[in-house]
């Protein structure tokens, strides 16, 4: 099972996830730019309008949000992990939300599982 | 939250716990008391204390380090109640300095190498080439997995005592044999790593061979062999093979997808939904295998495989595929580690890549090769040739005798066809 774990508090660095990638669980870590910095694409008909964007003047406002994706074998050992990175990071807050892809079915396991 | 949701709650997390952490005590456990069967049992002890008392008292902050000490306070009274009992003078002395190990063994905290170097000793030990193969494979998932012997039992089809008594009788084996716990040094270190390898790509195997309306656990064991490959690149980093398993393993896992229909029937490489392959997979695949080539293994079995999987997931349609890359791989496969499928696989590379008469003249060596005598798919590739070489009383003749030759009834089905399409084909 797939999980995405999303924190503001600086998760994902090496250092953080060692211990997971040695124990093999991590899919994909990274990050994402702050949302003060998004674009933002507003559609109304035909119109498309797009805001936002590295403008310059927000001087990098906001956090970086970091994310890892792990493949485990529950929710309560995304949880674990989680705890893990927020230990290791000095973080207080990570979301943890299931990864489900557009051509998997949900099986009798995941649903066993959630 | 009922109180019984409170229960279930904490106990998928105790059972979290033990999935991340089981292993790395076992193995710690097995260098300080010397026994990978004693190590499990006190590993098992101490997660028994802990599902009674953490959902009393709530998981502590630090929950490996927890069931660490339990297990060695377990080990020190264990060792003092037999003492006591048995009496004799020489064995007294041996428990005492095992009790001295015991007690120092927790006062120095380990950092990440040490825990890596244990787990090693852990995969060597489990897959010593003293115990038969299915021993090996059941030792691995309990000890290295973190699965219950029901567990593996159900990936595997089988009762549930066989398992147990599998697992028990290697354990005594191991013990009875006095089988070190340590990574083998000198000559003996490259045929011990590739049993561990060995080990674990059939685990692979056995998961990527699961079939729709089989037990979920054992298309798990995929996830369960990628965890461990990963983990062996990481605890083994200069050996090239163990990241040329993990690339086969990422690249393979990445069409897990694709590979079947929506009636769960095998769809062939070729036949595959390329969009549905997990890019990311192949990304970590290709980069795994970037480092096995670094580390000077580009020729190790592994990492050959590794690369003519990674031949294919480059390819974005079956039509790009480098084939006289893969003739070349497969070149390579056969001189190092030769075998009829191997040699079969080829041919039909060659085919792809020089036209079907040069790939039927290279299975021709293979129609007397014992080993593939009754195996399907060499009639059936002969057929296929046949058909693309307008020889269709032939090709008619070949898939007839496949269609005999396969096993289950939808492949024989589809044998069938094939031949009656060949026959009919000139007619039509």
């Amino acid at each position: 099972m797939r999980y995405l774990l999303l924190s503001e508090d600086g998760m994902t660095d090496r250092s953080t996830t060692s211990e997971a990638e040695a124990a093999g669980v991590v899919y994909l870590a990274g990050g994402v730019e702050p949302a003060a910095r998004a674009t933002h694409l507003t559609v109304d008909g035909a119109r498309r309008t797009v805001t936002g964007g590295p403008s310059g003047l927000d001087n990098g406002a906001g956090r970086l949000v970091d994310f890892a994706i792990l493949d485990v074998a529950s929710r309560a050992e995304a949880v674990e992990w989680a705890g893990r990175f927020a230990a290791a990071s000095g973080g207080r807050h990570i979301e943890i939300r299931r990864v489900v892809l557009h051509d998997e079915r949900l099986s009798a396991a995941d649903r066993r599982a959630d | 939250m009922t109180d019984a949701g409170i229960a279930n709650e904490t106990h998928a997390a105790i059972e979290a716990v033990w999935r991340i952490e089981s292993a790395r005590l076992i193995a710690s456990l097995a260098r300080i008391v010397g026994d990978v069967g004693l190590a499990e049992e006190l590993a098992q002890d101490a997660l028994v204390a802990g599902l009674e008392q953490w959902p009393r008292d709530g998981i502590p902050p630090k929950p490996g380090a927890w069931l660490m000490t339990t297990a060695k306070h377990r080990a020190i009274d264990q060792l003092r109640r037999r003492s006591n009992l048995q009496r004799k003078h020489d064995e007294i002395g041996r428990d005492r300095e095992l009790e001295q190990r015991i007690a120092l063994a927790g006062q120095a905290s380990q950092d990440e190498d040490d825990v890596g170097d244990d787990l090693l000793r852990l995969m060597f030990t489990a897959c010593h080439p003293i115990l038969p193969r299915d021993a090996r494979v059941a030792l691995t998932l309990r000890l290295l997995g973190g699965l219950t012997t029901d567990e593996i039992a159900r990936a595997y089809l089988v009762g549930e005592a066989t398992i147990a008594q599998r697992i028990v009788r290697a354990k005594r084996t191991l013990s009875e044999a006095r089988v070190p716990f340590d990574v083998p040094g000198g000559a003996d270190l490259a045929p011990r790593l590739a049993s561990v390898l060995d080990v674990v790509y059939l685990i692979f195997n056995e998961g990527y061979s699961a079939t729709a309306g089989d037990d979920w656990m054992r298309p798990g064991l995929c996830e369960v062999a990628l965890r461990l490959g990963r983990m062996l690149a990481v605890i083994a980093p200069n050996e090239a093979e163990a990241h040329g398993l993990a690339a086969l393993m990422e690249i393979q896992a990445s069409r897990l997808a694709a590979r079947r229909g929506p009636d769960g029937e095998p769809i062939l490489l070729a036949d595959q939904d390329r969009r549905r392959w997990d890019q990311v997979l192949i990304r970590r695949g290709s980069l795994a295998l970037e480092r096995a080539e670094g580390l000077g293994g580009a020729l190790g079995p592994y990492a050959l495989q590794a690369a003519i999987a990674a031949c294919h997931a480059r390819a974005r349609h079956a039509e790009d595929t480098d084939w006289a890359r893969i003739v070349a791989l497969y070149d390579a496969l056969a001189q190092i580690a030769p075998s009829p499928i191997v040699d079969l696989n080829r041919a039909v590379a060659v085919a792809m890549a020089y036209g079907p008469a040069a790939g039927l003249e290279a299975l021709e060596p293979l129609a007397d090769e014992p080993a593939l005598r009754g195996y399907h798919l060499l009639p059936a590739v002969r057929g296929d040739l046949l058909v693309k070489l307008d020889r269709p009383d032939e090709a008619a003749r070949e898939f007839r005798r496949a269609a005999e030759m396969a096993r289950n009834s939808r492949e024989q089905a589809l044998l069938r066809r094939r031949a009656a399409d060949a026959a009919g084909s000139p007619t039509d």
